[in-house]
């Protein structure tokens, strides 16, 4: 795990932000929707590991980048089925999504990945 | 959380046991939705999702154990210490903490001086070491619940079990059992003390059924013990240093509160 300075955002929760706010910044996302999204942008072979996804979750929404709650009671506890964990961007995780980005840019040779997106 | 593979569930309940409940049901329930929707999307009979799900646990085995450490961390940053560091911390709460341990060193080896004392006479050679020794634990009580109202009460935690003031009551009214049953036999002073302590003690139990967890409340009682102790070293003012401790302590409490110089908490 790749220490972090302060301000700056880890590779796993700058792809969070991305594939987060490419739903729109009020698109809420939860757990197994953006592993699969992650998925699906990088092209991955397999899903994000539950520990390592939860973890980068609870530490964005520490660091005030996330919002979340649980979903409203009314569809999923008639069928038993445990309830969604809602997740949203907030305006500081836009931010330092974009803070992030520019960073990428002025330096592409060191991030490749976001140069490009 | 029926259909988690049972490899997935054992390390959930695991790893989460022990923690705050709002942050394992939190995890639990998370973790059991995110399994549901990943064997719907591949079918619940599917062997190869069920592989998968097993997979996602285990490669992420270490940062669970991270997140693990993280919450543990945060839940004794907000509970007061136990054993030797409730020692330490109650030795090293305040800038005055030291001189009143130094204050309950001097009534111990007094109370042990008098007892080897061949030429002192009974029943005072009994009473005066009991009377020392009740007082130095009354400062050493009182330090202890004035460092623990300096932290969250556990009861403020989520599902945490409550701390009360049993304890300190139960401490009180020994002393105060002992100092009555001394006084009986040797004179008014013992008795006096027990009668303090009596009435501490009453005043401890009924703010403490007021508000679970030692607060202010515990603040309140904690300051006279402490400064209690101190009365040896008054009346032994001639010896200077005991005295000169006893006005440090006694200053120190009156000037300060529990809150003066609170530990940081993580966040």
């Amino acid at each position: 795990m790749p220490r972090r300075r302060p301000g700056s955002l880890l590779p796993l929760e700058i792809a969070v932000l991305e594939v987060a706010l490419a739903g729109g910044s009020t698109q809420e996302f939860h757990g197994f929707s953006i592993a699969k999204s992650l998925q699906n942008a990088n092209g991955a072979r397999r899903l994000t590991a539950h520990g390592t996804l939860y973890k980068a979750l609870a530490r964005m929404e520490k660091a005030g980048l996330l919002t979340s709650r649980w979903e409203e009671p009314d569809g999923p506890l008639t069928d038993g089925r445990p309830r969604r964990r809602l997740y949203l961007v907030t305006g500081a995780g836009a931010g330092a999504l974009h803070a992030a980005q520019r960073a990428a840019r002025q330096a592409p040779a060191l991030q490749p990945g976001l140069a490009t997106s | 959380m029926t259909d988690m593979p049972a490899v997935t569930r054992l390390w959930l309940h695991t790893y989460t046991r022990g923690l705050a409940p709002e942050q394992q049901d939190r995890r639990r329930e998370e973790l059991a939705r995110d399994v549901h929707e990943q064997l719907a999307d591949g079918g619940p009979a599917s062997w190869r999702s069920r592989t998968s799900v097993v997979g996602r646990t285990a490669r992420g085995a270490m940062d669970d154990l991270a997140w693990r450490r993280e919450q543990r961390h945060t839940m004794d940053s907000n509970v007061a210490p136990h054993g030797l560091r409730a020692a330490w911390a109650a030795m090293t709460q305040a800038w005055f903490a030291p001189a009143a341990a130094l204050i309950v060193g001097f009534d111990i080896v007094l109370a042990v001086g008098i007892l080897l004392d061949a030429n002192s006479t009974m029943p005072g050679r009994v009473v005066g070491p009991l009377v020392l020794l009740s007082l130095g634990l009354c400062t050493a009580s009182g330090l202890f619940l004035r460092s623990q109202a300096r932290w969250r009460p556990a009861s403020a935690l989520p599902g945490a079990a409550p701390t009360n003031s049993n304890a300190a009551v139960a401490v009180l009214l020994v002393l105060a059992a002992v100092a009555a049953a001394v006084g009986v036999g040797a004179g008014r002073a013992p008795l006096l003390l027990a009668l303090l302590l009596l009435v501490l003690a009453g005043t401890l139990f009924a703010l403490g059924r007021r508000r679970p967890g030692l607060g202010r409340a515990g603040s309140a009682v904690a300051d006279p013990l402490i400064m209690l102790g101190t009365l040896p070293g008054l009346a032994f003012f001639w010896m200077v240093v005991p005295a000169l401790l006893a006005l440090v302590v006694i200053a120190g409490v009156l000037s300060t509160g529990p809150d003066t110089r609170r530990p940081a908490v993580a966040a």
